[in-house]
């Protein structure tokens, strides 16, 4: 019986200062973008929060289904999944500019005259969901269902690192965690689809589809899961959780971001085959939009590079075991999420003519620099695995299959 | 011909240290019957990776284009049909039935698949003549070594005892 000393992980300081340094920079460069374009600002702003705020909510989902499926063997790879999904109430400080920025990102705030006699009645009819005060209140709602399920999560695992050994109050913890997690799901399911609905499938407040929110919703899990594995593969060193993990946790993470990358794909693809088979003139314009005028190449780009090419690596057993192959197509998956989330976002500026602004690369790496920064500042100087987790010996130990 | 020694160990322990030893001492063609997957006795008997997930992927690539080759064939060639409308070759409109067909095919190739790598139609084999044999599905651990000639049986044979089994016979294709 080998022994592994796990010390805490007290490292990545000069990347938190970094990241959070840089964040800052960006986003003061976004700010300084958005005074002579503000449509273009506000859509690239959204389009990066969109983004990074699916990492957190991807996290949440998959560590709650964890968590309520009883699934033991992803106790090795948890800390990372809980420490993203904690972050709730930083992305409800990012959600401010979008706020501020509601006229210029969605036409129902004050309709257009260009939407025809029929559009603006139809608006009128959507009033009562669609208005400025009932959509904060809901805004506040969804914060505070996600901030306080991954916040516990996370505070209780945390909690229990601290307990001597597998002690009685350890194992209540976990009961604790796992009890939230079943009973809060649905709840937060639900928040991410009436989030998904409101602050992006309401940029064409006369478009809907009921798939819409799964489908952004599954494309965040497949998110979560790419970055945990690029940082199991990048942290194999002394007491970081990549070097407790074998090909077997290697096999089953890349076997759930396929499911997910497929989930993904059939969602997508039953949306956009429904509307393209009945074709009527109000659903199709959302694909007008996204197809038109130079948007074609990203929408094919997205059908082989989001799901066929991957789907047809992520099959393979040897890659999905080796962590460095892994992770390469984990940050390739990654990439397609920019991608995505672009292509649903910022078509809703420019309807059928592919553009692009800068304003979306500083605020992506603006959000991205303070997000890094403080996921680094939660994980500094605690375990990188739940050390006192009960099942955590039989985690690092999985059976074959 | 195929001569087999088998040795029935009490427990899975056992049989996996016997299959070290045996490996030790130079003997590589072996194969394990137990009453359940026994944890790591793929690695010690160093078997080579199952070619039936090839079968899988083949079978249900074909079966997509093949399901794919014969909408568009029936619909949009052989006997052009408009449905409201669409344009004759609906790519998107044959996905479902492409989708479902690799599904079938996939999983009937690995379902006939299996079944033929397991020896079917072959009815019985030798090991069956062998009355003790039974206890491989319930709480026996056999270990099977090729042999080839007189010699070879003979160093199987000690060796199996000296590895602890509990009780050692020699199979023979031809004596049936």
């Amino acid at each position: 019986m080998s022994r592994v000393v796990l010390p805490r992980y007290d490292g990545g300081r000069r990347a938190m200062v970094g990241a959070g340094g840089g964040g800052v920079l960006a986003l003061l460069a976004t700010l300084v973008g958005g005074w002579g374009a503000p449509r273009e600002a506000a859509h690239g702003y959204l389009f990066a929060f969109a983004w990074w705020l699916s990492l957190c909510l991807g996290a949440l989902l998959i560590l709650a289904a964890f968590h309520a499926s009883r699934a033991r063997w992803p106790t090795v790879l948890r800390r990372p999944l809980e420490i993203m999904a904690a972050c709730g109430p930083l992305f409800a400080v990012f959600f401010v500019p979008v706020a501020l920025a509601m006229p210029q990102l969605f036409p129902w705030v004050s309709p257009p005259a260009d939407l025809g006699a029929h559009g603006l009645h139809l608006l009128a009819h959507k009033r009562p969901y669609l208005n400025v005060p009932f959509f904060l209140a809901r805004a506040v709602l969804y914060f505070l269902v996600w901030g306080v399920v991954g916040g516990a999560l996370w505070r209780w695992s945390v909690r229990q690192d601290a307990e001597a050994g597998i002690s009685e109050r350890g194992i209540h913890l976990t009961q604790h965690q796992r009890r939230l997690s079943a009973g809060t799901l649905p709840l937060v399911v639900l928040c991410l689809s009436f989030a998904c609905l409101d602050w992006l499938m309401s940029l064409e407040p006369l478009w809907q589809s009921t798939v819409y929110a799964l489908s952004v919703g599954c494309g965040g899990v497949v998110a979560a899961l790419a970055t945990v594995a690029i940082l199991a593969a990048g942290g194999r060193g002394p007491g970081e959780f990549g070097a407790l993990m074998g090909p077997r946790h290697f096999r089953r993470l890349g076997t759930l971001l396929l499911a997910f990358l497929c989930l993904w794909a059939y969602c997508g693809f039953s949306q956009f085959m429904l509307i393209w088979i009945a074709s009527l003139p109000e659903e199709v314009t959302w694909y007008r939009a996204r197809l038109d005028g130079g948007w074609l190449p990203v929408a094919v780009l997205l059908a082989l590079g989001h799901f066929a090419v991957p789907f047809f690596l992520l099959l393979s057993r040897r890659i999905k075991e080796h962590p460095r192959s892994l992770a390469w197509v984990s940050a390739w998956l990654l990439l397609m999420r920019v991608v995505d989330v672009y292509w649903l976002v910022l078509p809703a500026l420019h309807p059928g003519r592919a553009s692009f602004h800068w304003t979306s690369v500083t605020a992506w790496l603006g959000l991205g620099g303070l997000s890094v920064a403080v996921v680094l500042w939660l994980a500094r100087g605690g375990y990188t695995v739940p050390v006192r987790d009960p099942f955590l010996l039989h985690s690092l130990r999985v059976p074959e299959q | 011909m195929s001569r087999w020694l088998l040795g029935e160990f009490r427990t899975s322990q056992q049989l996996l240290e016997a299959a070290r030893g045996l490996r030790a001492r130079g003997f590589t063609r072996m194969d394990a019957l137990t009453p359940f997957p026994v944890e790591g006795i793929d690695e010690v008997l160093s078997l080579p990776p199952s070619r039936l997930p090839l079968l899988g992927l083949v079978a249900g690539v074909g079966g997509a284009g093949g399901a794919y080759l014969v909408q568009w064939f029936t619909q949009a060639v052989d006997w052009p049909l408009d449905v409201g409308g669409r344009p004759l070759h609906s790519g998107p409109a044959f996905i479902p039935i492409v989708f479902e067909s690799a599904v079938l095919s996939a999983a009937g190739a690995l379902f006939l698949g299996v079944l033929v790598a397991c020896g079917l139609p072959r009815v019985t084999h030798p090991f069956f003549d062998l009355e003790d044999f039974r206890s491989a599905s319930i709480d026996g651990f056999w270990l099977a070594v090729t042999v080839v000639d007189d010699a070879g049986r003979d160093a199987a044979d000690a060796a199996l005892r000296a590895l602890g089994a509990a009780q050692v016979s020699l199979v023979d294709e031809a004596r049936r």
